[in-house]
């Protein structure tokens, strides 16, 4: 079955990437202020925007495929310190509820009234990509009418700082920087689907032409650049993908064998 | 009998837990009805990950055709949490420069290089569903035609952390999981992990008494960060996709093997569910009352003993219950002779609102 996949939009908390002429946000520092964590208020207000074009309807049987390489690990830092302090009298049911790589998708489909099918992938460095890939084929296969495609990763300060000095390229002091978020939560996500589907945004540019694009294997031990992939692949259009992290390599290799 | 787009077949199964080496052990206890009496208290130390995925994976393995171009999904709740665990121990003691963790991912590079597997390969990872969501990926991958066989293996351990997690939630039993139970006092954890292949079979030569998964449905309830949807609307949305995709009318299931963890949400979740979707009342079971709840690795395990229910005929009791709290429900509580099933239906649920639902079919060659 070859349906092509047309983007409809994007999004990230990049607000230097996203692109503006659709009008769209990004996360705001209001949604800081709320009780759940900032990152996943940012990714939820920024998914909210994303999603305010599309028809109610549409919504509901949407699906949410994610990608992500560290996953809860900012959150089950979270929670072992308050399992491990006073003796641990106090583990966090608040903190524990948060300790899975699904989590954000979950707060996801919360935020934007998504009952559709909800995937989370996590593939190395190309984990957003293959999330990418199998939103497309979930629609394409007529499982899903439209699908919000993309990758979250939430930066602890102790995750970047695991990272040996030698591996940190210039993209890891930008991901620090604490405007994009203050808990380094780096979000991308795209709404894909058919064109001219009824009760959707106009479609932006086709999708599956442009993930056959090529490859450009850089270095398996870059790894603050996970999302930067989608980022550099959504800004050029049809430009080409980036991949990088031995199972990236490999998912993505068979991926575009196809 | 399923159609010929249908024709892929689960080839190969393989569960490991502490207490059961095979899936023979534990379906023969299974049977019984019975949590045996030296496997009481769960074992304290976590299972090795690595020994645990390697042990899975071993039986699997000889019976890859295609290795250069199969395929493997991992299915994980938490990865090598006893690997965070230790990481986050050195953290607060400042002692990781230089290091991470071994993320899910890495887990997955791992055995699929031992495995010289070259096909996608990926981790699938949506809380107590991963199981089933990973097989459901894996059956995707091949009716899509990207590959035509995948390996999925599903495993969790249990650690302090996940431990000292639900029991802040006040989910842990404090005495044995006993899933619909009128005395039930919440979930038992176990660690497992489970594998099996999953291939395309050949239009003219359909598969010897195999089983296949004919349909398929994931839905979410959008509703609360843990606890289930009482109304149940997710798995109800979940089961009718299902069923209708694999075009079996409701009263052509003739079991279901629920999730059944123990707590009193998700039991009157699946009460509901089952009430307003099946009229005729299946034959409903469960596992974790035998050998806890295994997280990720749940749906797997599950389904992998349901495809021996689907062979055999026999559908064993829901362990540990001996109460019913729902009376109304066929929820089996003793052996029971062997008899003809044709569908089966394996539902998983999971945190966050996520389910998942797969419908079984016994594949007969004519």
């Amino acid at each position: 079955m070859n349906i092509p996949v047309y983007l409809y939009a994007w999004i990230s908390l990049d607000t230097s990437r996203t692109p503006q002429v659709l009008g769209w946000g990004s996360g705001s520092w209001q949604a800081v202020e709320r009780p759940t964590t900032k990152a996943a208020n940012l990714a939820c207000d920024a998914a909210q925007a994303l999603m305010a074009g599309v028809a109610p309807t549409l919504r509901d049987g949407s699906g949410l495929f994610i990608g992500t390489t560290t996953g809860s690990l900012h959150d089950d830092i979270i929670f072992d310190n308050s399992r491990t302090t006073d003796g641990g009298q106090y583990p966090s049911p608040n903190a524990f509820r948060r300790t899975l790589p699904s989590t954000i998708a979950t707060e996801l489909t919360m935020d934007l009234g998504l009952h559709g099918p909800v995937v989370v992938y996590a593939a190395g460095a190309a984990s957003a990509v293959v999330a990418c890939v199998r939103g497309a084929e979930y629609i394409r296969r007529g499982m899903v009418p439209l699908a919000i495609v993309g990758g979250i990763e939430v930066w602890n300060e102790a995750i970047p700082g695991g990272i040996a000095p030698a591996h940190v390229s210039a993209d890891a002091a930008i991901t620090a920087q604490p405007q994009v978020s203050p808990e380094r939560c780096q979000m991308v996500l795209a709404c894909i689907g058919p064109a001219e589907l009824p009760g959707a945004p106009r479609p932006m540019s086709e999708f599956t032409q442009a993930r056959l694009g090529g490859s450009n294997i850089h270095s398996p031990t870059t790894v603050n650049c996970r999302l930067q992939p989608l980022v550099d692949f959504l800004v050029a259009g049809q430009g080409q993908l980036v991949v990088d992290g031995a199972v990236g390599i490999k998912a993505w290799l068979e991926l575009q064998r196809r | 009998m399923p159609k010929p787009d249908h024709a892929m077949e689960i080839v190969a199964g393989a569960v490991v837990t502490p207490e059961f080496p095979s899936i023979n052990a534990l379906w023969n206890i299974w049977q019984t009805g019975h949590r045996p009496q030296h496997h009481a208290t769960p074992p304290p130390a976590a299972p090795n990950w690595h020994h645990l995925l390697a042990s899975t994976l071993l039986p699997i393995l000889g019976h890859v055709r295609d290795s250069p171009h199969c395929a493997l999904i991992l299915a994980t709740a938490k990865g090598n949490i006893a690997n965070i665990e230790e990481w986050m121990a050195n953290l607060r003691q400042g002692k990781n420069a230089g290091q991470l963790p071994e993320l899910m991912s890495d887990s997955l590079n791992i055995v699929g290089r031992e495995l010289g597997l070259g096909g996608p390969c990926y981790v699938v990872s949506t809380a107590c569903t991963s199981g089933l969501t990973a097989l459901i990926e894996a059956r995707e991958l091949i009716a899509s035609g990207v590959v035509s066989e995948v390996i999925v293996v599903a495993a969790d351990t249990i650690t302090g952390f996940t431990r000292d997690g639900f029991k802040s939630l006040k989910a842990l039993t404090q005495t044995t999981c006993r899933p619909f139970d009128k005395n039930r006092d919440g979930l038992a954890l176990g660690s497992a992990a489970a594998a099996c292949l999953l291939r395309r079979c050949a239009p003219c030569t359909p598969p010897l008494r195999t089983v296949s998964v004919i349909g398929w449905g994931i839905a979410a309830d959008a509703m609360h960060r843990t606890a289930p949807d009482r109304a149940a609307g997710g798995l109800i949305r979940a089961i009718r996709n299902a069923m209708s995709m694999a075009g079996v009318d409701p009263q052509a299931i003739d079991a279901v093997v629920l999730h059944g963890t123990g707590t009193r949400y998700n039991d009157q979740m699946e009460a509901t569910a089952m009430r307003e979707l099946f009229a005729h009342r299946p034959a409903l079971t469960g596992l974790k009352g035998l050998i806890g709840h295994t997280l990720g690795a749940a749906g797997l395990i599950e389904t992998l003993l349901a495809g021996q229910c689907l062979t055999t005929g026999i559908v064993p009791p829901m362990v540990g219950l001996q109460h019913t709290e729902y009376p109304d429900l066929n929820l089996v509580m003793q052996p029971g002779p062997a008899r003809p099933i044709k569908y089966l239906l394996k539902t998983a649920s999971g945190f966050g609102g996520l389910n998942a639902a797969v419908i079984l079919a016994h594949t007969v060659s004519q």
